[in-house]
């Protein structure tokens, strides 16, 4: 594909979209080479973030993956002002029609979707600032206390508070908590923090809507190419392609088979406006509780199977528990909920924590190393984590470099 | 459709420089591999499997740690193979994946930074150890290299430039000028040379008093002694001495596959090492080197003589070192205790993870660093 290739097919496809009712929003493509999609999607979608060893490791990983064709990435959006969106330059005339199409529906769910509505409109240019920022701190306090800071933050990265709160208001924004209320910071730690907090800020509302995101983009490039007129063999390609992303992989939880399927029930009961509705107010949770019906969740192939294989578990729950169950997993975007203690919580005291348990127990092995790069690094104080495990109530403390566990006390 | 909604980029766009954080995280991974070396060096596997077989080394410090729920307990929503929508039951995993998320961070696929090939593990080993004391001016193969011309190219230096096969090139391309593809330059590498010339003398100790344990630990520590000459010091001569009662020469394989009986005497050893360097490395042209690892049980009565000889020994030698071996808190042998006060370099090793130890005591640049 080349760039007037590119031209034509975006013409296209915007005059379908918009003849059936999908707004064109600004958009900036860009023809890339396959193999620098693996390093956008390295640095999460951005092209510049700041300088960590885990994006190195993560390149690592999807090049790896490409190299052995397991896994191809054909685009990455990026929600900024206008929307940039790199495409795949290997892809064929057909394939690169359904990506734009695909890329145009997702670009509308980061324009309208209540939950993306306080991220800021010039992410690329905020994150190549904080680039800049944190190789001027390497720079002057060394690599060890940025990367130090910056490894002990990262697990904290998902626990940014929801949208729409300000640093450090929400219960659930334990980073922001730390930003706002951590003693023992130096200005420029709480500067670096901050630019943490606002980056796992950018990327929160994509991973509570993945489904939405992922099915509103699915549902949108199949209806518009339906619309298009393709030779034999383009259709065939469409087609094999339109397979290939809805295909099962048990036991995984395929985010464009569930999104679509989900949105064809929307459509069928209640037509585009529902459509609309769901891509506008609803995140995961909030989609599977409106449209999963019996009959969706046989077409999709719902089940429930053990963590430990993978394996089908053995009694089929009833449908009720079975979409019950799929709340809760989508829930929060898959990860516990932890809430800061504010009650018992000081400045420069211990910072309390407390894991609203849903039934589902926390993975004990990696959270002792977390707790203590809280401890360690960042609320630089003694923090205490509470839970339950197998139904006991659990008590973690961290103080001192030495992580303790209680079991049996509230 | 509003004109102009859309623009299409020149391909001049930028990216992160991916490499940089991939070199740091590669060298987190060197951190990390130091800082397990004793445990590594000391790992079974790689003893057994003398060569290029993978070892698997915890790295603590590499893994992103997260707040997950428990992934061995409890059950999930998944999507089963008895869906009856479109597209099921594929057989690729070709996926697309777009809007801008976070990529596959799936949890606990942490395997690939564990598990290292031996030579890699070797490169980090050995990148501090050297023979010391090396004497460059003994006029036989061993340390010593020097820069021979091995091929015309058409790169190099201007000082490397070879006048004459870029004249040659020209006139067979049809005669002057000299243009760019005629130039020529010499292309050097490092050949062994016949100066720093150096002999190690293996001695173990194979009595039946040599349990599992110690003779574990003294056939890792020739194995990786013998990985390291062969990578630093392709060129040094190895000479394998086994004893009981009585010292025999063996080879490579008949050294680490040896069986133990018989008593110890390792007066026996000293005196058929001193034999060897009398015999085929003459000290005018060798720098000797031997190391002699045994659990201390020698016989009583031959103590003051292999005392004397062990001396003589490390007067023979740059470096005597003498390494024994106790998985108890019992009290070096007096051989030890006597070997220790002639300045003989001595290391007691009680784990397997004292081999590291062992090594770098003996070729360690900073010489007693490690020390026991």
């Amino acid at each position: 594909m080349d760039p007037d290739g590119l031209r034509d097919v975006v013409e296209q496809v915007g005059e379908v979209a918009e003849r059936l009712g999908l707004p064109l929003w600004p958009v900036h493509f860009e023809l890339v080479p396959s193999t620098d999609l693996p390093r956008l999607a390295a640095y999460g979608g951005l092209p510049v973030r700041y300088a960590h060893w885990s994006f190195g490791k993560q390149w690592g990983r999807l090049k790896t993956a490409y190299d052995y064709r397991q896994s191809q990435i054909y685009e990455m959006v990026i929600n900024h002002h206008p929307a940039y969106a790199y495409l795949d330059a290997s892809l064929s005339r057909a394939r690169t029609l359904v990506v734009v199409a695909h890329v145009l529906a997702h670009v509308h769910v980061f324009r309208q979707h209540r939950l993306f509505r306080d991220v800021p409109k010039d992410a690329v240019a905020i994150m190549a600032r904080h680039r800049r920022q944190f190789e001027a701190w390497r720079r002057t306090y060394g690599l060890g206390a940025v990367e130090s800071l910056i490894d002990a933050a990262h697990p904290w990265m998902e626990f940014v508070g929801r949208p729409g709160t300000s640093c450090g208001e929400d219960p659930q924004d334990v980073l922001g908590f730390v930003v706002r209320y951590g003693s023992c910071l130096a200005d420029w730690e709480r500067e670096l923090l901050a630019a943490l907090w606002r980056e796992g800020r950018y990327f929160w509302p994509q991973v509570l809507t993945k489904v939405v995101n992922e099915g509103y983009a699915t549902f949108w490039h199949r209806r518009i190419v339906r619309e298009v007129a393709l030779k034999g063999p383009e259709a065939w390609e469409v087609a094999k392609m339109q397979s290939e992303l809805l295909a099962v992989h048990p036991p995984e939880l395929n985010p464009y088979r569930l999104g679509v399927y989900l949105l064809d029930e929307a459509w069928a009961s209640s037509g585009a406006a529902a459509v609309e509705d769901a891509a506008t107010f609803l995140d995961d949770c909030g989609l599977v509780r409106t449209w999963l019906t019996p009959r969706t969740a046989a077409r999709i192939g719902l089940g429930v199977v053990s963590l430990r294989d993978g394996a089908p578990a053995a009694p089929t729950l009833p449908f009720e528990d079975l979409k019950a169950r799929l709340v809760r997993d989508l829930d929060h975007g898959g990860i516990p909920r932890l809430e800061v203690d504010r009650e018992a919580t000081r400045p420069g005291g211990t910072l309390v924590l407390r894991h609203c348990h849903d039934g589902r127990d926390l993975d004990f092995e990696p959270l002792p190393r977390v707790l203590e790069g809280m401890a360690r690094h960042l609320w630089r104080g003694p923090v205490v984590l509470h839970t339950r495990r197998h139904d006991t109530p659990h008590r973690l403390t961290c103080e001192g470099g030495r992580c303790l566990d209680f079991a049996g006390e509230s | 459709m509003r004109p102009g909604w859309f623009s299409i980029g020149t391909g001049r766009y930028g990216l992160s420089p991916v490499w940089l954080d991939e070199r740091r995280h590669q060298a987190r991974i060197k951190e990390a591999l130091r800082r397990n070396l004793a445990e590594m060096v000391a790992h079974e596997a790689i003893l057994v499997s003398h060569g290029a077989k993978l070892i698997q080394v915890p790295l603590t410090g590499l893994r992103e740690d997260r707040v997950r729920y428990d992934p061995q307990h409890g059950e999930a929503v998944g999507i089963l193979a008895s869906g009856q929508g479109e597209g099921e039951a594929a057989a690729g995993r070709a996926t697309a994946r777009g809007g801008g998320k976070q990529g596959g961070d799936a949890p606990g696929v942490e395997w690939e930074e564990a598990v290292f090939t031996v030579d890699e593990a070797a490169e980090v080993v050995f990148s501090d150890l050297a023979l010391p004391d090396l004497d460059l001016r003994r006029t036989a193969p061993g340390a010593g290299e020097t820069w021979e011309v091995q091929d015309l190219g058409p790169v190099g230096l201007q000082t490397q430039w070879a006048r004459k096969p870029t004249l040659l090139a020209s006139l067979r391309r049809g005669g002057p000028p000299v243009r760019r593809q005629d130039v020529r330059y010499r292309q050097f590498a490092a050949e062994p040379a016949p100066e720093g010339g150096a002999v190690v003398l293996a001695m173990m100790d194979t009595s039946g008093s040599m349990g599992q344990f110690e003779k574990f630990v003294a056939k890792s520590f020739f194995f990786w002694t013998v990985e390291f000459l062969r990578r630093n010091y392709p060129a040094v001569d190895i000479v394998f001495l086994a004893h009981d009662v009585r010292a025999r020469e063996v080879d490579e394989e008949g050294f680490f596959r040896r069986g133990t009986s018989g008593g110890t005497v390792s007066s026996s050893v000293y005196r058929l090492a001193l034999e060897v360097l009398a015999e085929r490395y003459p000290p005018d042209r060798f720098n000797a080197y031997a190391f002699h690892f045994t659990d201390g049980g020698n016989l009583t009565s031959d103590n003051p003589l292999a005392l004397e000889l062990g001396q003589a020994l490390a007067a023979a030698t740059r470096l005597f070192g003498y390494g024994e071996i106790h998985d108890t808190e019992r009290a070096p042998s007096p051989l030890f205790q006597g070997f220790e006060r002639a300045n003989v370099r001595t290391v007691l090793l009680r784990s397997s993870q004292d081999v590291f130890f062992a090594l770098q005591r003996f070729f360690g640049k900073e010489g007693a660093a490690y020390g026991s």
